[in-house]
């Protein structure tokens, strides 16, 4: 998908992100209202779970790596409530257990620091899957 | 980064695997107070050897009121330590194993004064003895003492006061004391005293045997191997490092207070006997321990034969699978071909198998537990047939062919066969194979035999039969030429079954058959090949070579138990009432009239014959010898029980074959020397008792020796006193018992003779029946009967009591054999004492030379200078070093024009000092150039001048590697700094990052920004551009070593590093704890800084292993007492290994692969502390992980 086209898809949609960084946090509150319909952040995986149950955004885009609960262990409870969610993995370390469990979440996996292209390839991925 | 998690999972894996493996939990119980006797055990528990292996041992003190074998047998104790009076526990019924015999002979010694004059055990009659009541243990001097004519009857006992004093004050003579202990308090006393230790004299008992339960080892034969290998590192550590071994004792097991000196003394003593006669630690052998039960036996404290392999332990393991254990428990018996007529290896008499086969088989299956049955009565071919079908499950003695591999599995071989040919025993000229060509040959059907011939001696006839034996038949009816067969068969059929025509011609010289014996398996099954195997392997040489003794030794024995008698010879027994026998009335121990009473060892002899032909044996009283052979000759009596062979007694009786052998000896005065071989004394007169027929074995063998007649043994013996005659020769036995009768004390046994006498029953020459009959008794008598009769007979004089009065009469020619043991020994030892000292003589001029060598080989520049300093001699390496290329070159040259100006004023002083220990100084060489060197000065003289010896190693590649050393160490540092870096950088950067996105997305929006929009963006970036430099300078600073000592708080130092390594401990999830006081202390700041962040790494790189825990690192900062500073940092990694603990301040020492680090931090972190701060940097295991600790 086109960049364009994926543009056009994301913003009927609602998006919730999730990391335990304050100036990631800032940043993305500034950048997701722009592309999305509607964000939602949160800053750690328990917080990411209440935010999913209020507001059932289509797509996630979660770090791995947080305090209290981290982004895979949220993401397998909320694959209980929608099994079909959508979700995007960031993550500082290249690591082959984290990919691993990644992909068994259907979940896009993107080492930080993001581009912007490394960001909508991702979205174009699970926007078609 | 995933690799490095991996391996560090491994370490911690293999950290918990010691931690989380079983440990199980055993007690050894000690038989006496804490000292160096148990040194072993202390240092296999001080040093994890039983860690090692997950065993936990409570080493359990002695106490008075303790009985060990009770505790062992009753698993309130694993393991036990006792004497070798275990024997006697076990004769007894008690379930102990013997695993190891620490000390090879007793510590327990007779000590005395050399003031009190006693020069050998003989001169103990009479004396003040202190000696414990317990004849057991007592039991190895006591011994010692009747083996020296000296009885404890003839000394005075008094009771043991365990106090030296008394001795020293002379209020006793003699006391037994410990070879480990009670020698040195009088050395330190500076008393000189003189020992009688029972090994000198051959009695070498075994101390301190390790033992356990049988149950112990049926239950946990694992536990008991990894007990014994620990118990025996343990020992052999203490020995080869007692000084260490000596200080723990001194510290944590000195119950008795003894002082280092004593421990020494005693660690030294107890090396020597641990080894003594021995270099394997712990040796313990069947035939010492029978020869202790013998010497039991003879004192009257044993009465029971032992079976000995069943009471040492053996280490022949089986190794059995789980799987292959389940096979043997859940096998049905197993069938077993036993063939009819392959004897000895494998035939059938009377239905029961028999043969060397055969009992191989049965150790085999009762060694792995497989119950077993032979399947009889079939040929060769149908076994091969059944084993197919698998109606037969294992196949003996079978030759591995590549056809049989089909079918078989076949075992390693157990035995090797030799075939032969036989003929007629007129058929000449077959000298090989290819004589055969055109011949008829018989082997049996199915036979490897069978296979080659036809392969490769197409041209003979081979006609087949269903066995050996038949194939033997064929050739002695002539229905063949020849037939094929292993020697020890064919030997065997041809006796046994009579078939005299015909015998062995050759041995065939064909490689092809020479064959192996293995034990073959059926196909189907391979686990029971492994079984069997394995069984195989766990037989021991001594059990093959007792088995092929039975089977194939010269002595074979009698295969028949019962006896067929002819029906002449039934006829005989039937219509006989009594056989009457003459005998020598004074002849004990062999055979006497005591009391009208036939008696002694041959009397037993004569009560079993008489009780297997069922007719009575009637003594014929006489009262001598020669009288017994008047009546014998007029047939007043039927037979001699105990006769020797002679051609004049031929005359008048028929000989059986001898049923008892006694060795000869000849007795001679002290002042003779040693006899071991008869010609030594040729030209002498020799004594001999005129009706033995010993006279007729010596004169047909010796015709040049000067016989003299004797009557009686004892004038005999009275000329050898008065030196009429060189030397007396008669049995051990009776010239024993004689010497200590009449007190011959000054006779001695002084050889061994090669001549036995050989004692058969004399049957009256008018009744051959009997003779026969005799004979075939005789032949039933098995070796173990044989034993039987001896011992029980020597047995149950001695059981009741430890009656002197019986001891004397009839223990003494027992002791007597010993005594002819110790001389015989003695003997040798001489032997060997004389040839130690021509080695001795050799070694002294060979190690003159090779003390040259050794000075030549060594690594170090050696060199000797005169009182003035000039060189007198050096070595190879010496001139080598200082590059003068020939000796002449060096000598006379003065020490100091070897040492650098840089470094003379110290050397000088070095050397006034005196001191051995080495220095450093800059060394220069005949060509100018300079060099590091170690040094070393050793006054000493030689002649009388006084010389300087100095040795000088060359220390060039050690300051290179130094410097290597810390050049890697900065590489090292660099790359963790590279690591916290990026760590550091990564949320920067992805701040960043996602600015940019910001950015783009602003722009594809609007195409345009404004600054307003563009302002914080910017600021952003700015913000973490500056974070991302700061991290930089921080880490740049920190590596640069500061050139000056500063002073610098520590607790900000530490906040700092943290900060710096913050990143890392989030990414990890690790908390970081500081507690800290304010202390600031004056020393190179970076360096500090260095160290803190490599045992935070560390830490950081333990913890990150462990999962689904919390994981935390606390820091605290402590005032010491002893310096300025205590900081502990403590983290719940899980701890470092206690192997690895002691070794991760080596240079190079890493768990982590070369890729990830080099081993070199911590080394270096210690060199900073310790050498430029000096600090003090240690490391210890807390519960939960590792705690360094830094004092500065």
């Amino acid at each position: 998908m086109e960049r364009k086209e994926i543009k056009n898809c994301i913003k009927d949609l609602s998006v919730l992100f999730v990391d335990d960084e304050e100036i990631v946090i800032d940043i993305m509150q500034d950048i997701l209202p722009m592309l999305f319909k509607k964000s939602f952040y949160a800053r750690d995986g328990i917080e990411g779970i209440e935010q999913f149950k209020q507001n059932s955004p289509d797509i996630i885009i979660t770090d791995i790596s947080m305090p209290n609960l981290d982004g895979i262990s949220m993401l397998k409870t909320i694959k209980k409530i929608n099994s079909n969610i959508k979700v995007i993995f960031l993550s500082g370390h290249n690591e082959q257990d984290q990919i691993k469990a990644c992909k068994d979440l259907n979940g896009e996996f993107i080492i930080k620091p993001i581009s912007s292209n490394i960001l909508y390839q991702a979205l174009g991925k699970v926007l078609s899957a | 980064m995933k690799n490095k998690l991996h391996l560090l999972c491994i370490f911690i894996l293999t950290i918990s695997i010691n931690l989380f493996a079983k440990e199980e939990k055993v007690s050894l119980q000690l038989q006496w107070l804490d000292q160096f006797q148990f040194a072993g055990y202390y240092m296999a528990k001080e040093k994890s050897f039983y860690k090692d292996v997950n065993l936990n041992v409570d080493i359990k003190k002695y106490s008075e009121d303790i009985d060990i074998v009770d505790d062992v047998v009753n698993n309130r104790t694993e393991y036990g330590i006792g004497r070798s009076s275990l024997i006697i526990d076990k004769s007894n019924g008690k379930d102990i194993i013997a695993l190891s015999a620490i000390f090879q002979s007793s510590p327990l010694i007779f000590l005395t004064l050399e003031s009190s004059n006693i020069k050998t055990v003989k001169d103990f009659n009479n004396k003040r003895i202190m000696i414990t009541k317990d004849i057991i243990d007592t039991a190895s001097l006591n011994a010692m003492l009747t083996s020296q004519g000296i009885l404890l009857k003839d000394t005075i006992i008094q009771n043991h006061s365990f106090d030296l004093n008394d001795l020293i004050t002379k209020k006793t003579d003699i006391m037994t004391s410990y070879i480990s202990n009670e020698p040195l308090r009088l050395k330190e006393k500076n008393i000189k005293y003189k020992i009688f230790a029972p090994s000198k004299y051959g009695f070498d008992f075994y101390s301190d045997i390790l033992f356990t339960s049988s149950k112990e080892l049926t239950q946990h034969p694992k536990r008991v191997e990894n007990f014994i290998n620990a118990s025996i590192k343990g020992w052999e550590y203490a020995f080869n490092n007692i000084d260490e071994t000596i200080d723990i004792i001194f510290k944590k097991y000195n119950i008795q207070n003894k002082s280092k000196e004593a421990l020494l003394f005693e660690a030294k003593t107890l090396k020597h006997l641990a080894y003594y006669k021995t270099n394997k630690l712990g040796n313990i052998t069947k035939r010492k321990l029978q020869r202790i039960n013998d010497i039991y036996i003879v004192m009257g404290l044993s009465n029971k034969e032992i079976d000995f392999d069943e009471f040492i332990y053996s280490k022949s393991k089986l190794n059995l699978s789980t799987q292959e254990k389940a096979f043997i428990n859940e096998a049905r018996k197993l069938k077993v071909h036993n063939e009819m007529n392959w004897a000895p290896h494998n035939f059938n008499e009377n239905g029961i198998p028999k043969g060397f086969s055969i009992d191989y088989m049965n150790l085999v299956a009762k060694k792995v537990g497989l119950s077993i049955e032979y399947i009889s009565n079939k040929s060769w071919d149908e076994y091969i047939k059944m084993l197919k079908n698998n109606k037969l499950d294992i196949m003996l003695n079978i030759v591995e062919l590549a056809n049989r591999r089909e079918f078989v599995n076949f075992t390693s071989s157990y035995s090797k066969i030799l075939p032969s040919i036989y003929t007629l025993n007129n058929n000449k000229g077959i000298h090989s194979l290819e004589d055969l060509n055109g011949k008829t040959v018989s082997v049996p059907k199915g036979f490897y035999t069978y296979d080659l011939l036809k392969k490769h001696y197409p041209e003979i006839n081979v006609i087949t039969t269903k066995d050996i034996l038949e194939s033997l038949h064929n050739v002695a009816f002539k229905r063949a030429d020849a037939a094929i067969s292993d020697l020890g068969v064919g030997n065997f059929l041809i006796q046994k079954d009579g078939i005299s025509n015909i015998g062995l011609t050759t041995n065939i010289s064909d490689k092809r058959f020479q064959k192996a014996l293995h034990i073959g398996t059926r196909k189907e099954l391979p686990i029971l090949r492994n079984i069997i195997q394995k069984g195989m392997n766990a037989i021991s040489d001594e059990e093959l070579l007792e088995l092929r003794r039975k089977w194939f030794g010269h002595e074979i024995k009698p295969i028949y138990q019962k006896v067929f008698f002819t029906k002449e010879e039934k006829e005989f027994i039937q219509n006989t009432n009594e056989i009457r026998m003459c005998v020598d009335p004074n002849w004990a121990p062999f055979e006497s009239i005591k009391n009208n009473k036939y008696t002694g060892v041959i009397a037993d002899y004569m009560s079993h014959f008489s009780k297997l032909i069922n007719i009575n044996f009637n003594l014929v009283k006489t009262t001598s010898w020669q009288q017994s052979l008047k009546f014998i000759k007029n047939k007043k009596c039927d037979i001699l029980p105990a006769v020797s062979f002679t051609q004049d007694k031929f005359r008048y009786i028929n000989f059986t074959k001898p049923y008892m052998y006694s060795p000869f000896v000849i007795a001679t005065t002290h002042d003779k020397n040693f006899i071991d071989n008869i010609d030594q004394i040729k030209s002498k007169s020799i004594g001999i008792v005129k009706r033995y027929s010993s006279i007729d074995t010596f004169k047909n063998k010796h015709p040049n020796l000067n016989i003299k007649q004797y009557h009686k043994i004892t004038q005999g013996l009275k000329a050898v006193q008065k030196k009429e005659i060189f030397g007396f020769i008669d049995t051990a036995a009776t010239i024993g018992y004689y010497i200590n009768k009449y007190q011959l004390n000054n006779l001695k046994i002084a050889g061994k003779l090669n001549e036995t006498w050989e004692i058969g029953v004399g049957v009256r020459k008018d009744y051959p029946v009997l003779l026969s009959i005799m004979n075939k008794s005789i032949k039933t008598l098995s070796q173990k009967q044989i034993d039987k009769i001896s011992n029980k007979w020597l047995s149950i004089k001695f059981n009741k009591s430890f009656d002197y009065d019986i001891f004397l009469k009839v223990g003494i020619p027992i002791i007597s054999i010993l005594v002819i043991i110790i001389f015989y020994l003695w003997n040798i030892k001489l032997k060997r004492e004389i040839k130690y000292k021509k080695k001795l003589e050799k070694k002294l001029k060979a190690s003159i030379n090779d003390f040259k060598m050794l000075v030549n080989s060594t690594l170090e520049a050696i060199l000797i200078f005169d009182k003035k300093g000039f060189c007198i001699e050096a070595n190879n390496e010496a001139i080598e070093l200082f590059r003068f290329y020939t000796s002449n070159n060096i000598l006379k040259k003065h020490f100091l024009t070897l040492i650098d100006v840089s470094s003379t004023s110290q050397a000088v002083k070095e050397l006034s000092k005196n001191s051995v220990l080495p220095f450093e100084a800059t060394l220069r060489k005949n060509d100018k150039s300079i060099f590091p060197g170690l040094i070393r000065s050793v006054n000493s003289t030689r002649g009388n001048k006084s010389i300087r010896i100095i040795s000088i190693i060359d220390l060039s590649e050690l300051k290179e590697k130094e410097g290597l050393l810390f050049q890697q160490s900065k590489l090292a540092l660099m790359g963790e700094m590279m690591s916290a870096i990026a760590h550091q950088w990564r949320q920067p950067l992805n701040a960043i990052a996602i600015l940019n996105i910001k950015t783009e997305t602003l722009l594809e929006l609007n195409e345009s920004m404004t600054s307003e929009q563009y302002g914080p963006i910017s600021t952003g970036i700015e913000k973490q551009l500056n974070y991302m430099s700061k991290t930089i300078d921080d880490f740049r600073d920190f590596f640069i070593p500061n050139k000056e000592k500063i002073d610098f708080n520590i607790s900000k130092s530490i906040e700092q590093v943290t900060e710096l390594l913050s990143a890392q401990f989030k990414s990890n999830n690790i908390e970081v704890n500081i507690e800290s006081e304010d202390i600031t202390i004056n020393g190179f700041q970076n360096e500090f800084i260095q160290v803190i962040i490599n045992i935070l790494n560390n830490a950081k790189d333990a913890l990150k292993s462990k999962q689904n825990t919390p994981r935390h690192i606390d820091i605290k900062v402590i005032k010491s007492k002893e310096k300025n500073a205590q900081i502990t940092i403590s983290d719940n990694g899980g701890g470092i290994s206690d192997e690895v603990i002691e070794k991760i301040f080596d240079p190079y020492f890493t768990t982590k692969f070369k890729s990830q680090g080099t081993g070199i931090g911590l080394y270096m972190s210690k060199m900073i502390i310790e050498k430029s701060m000096l600090g003090d940097l240690s490391v210890q295991n807390s519960k939960d992980g590792a705690i360094f600790k830094i004092l500065i």
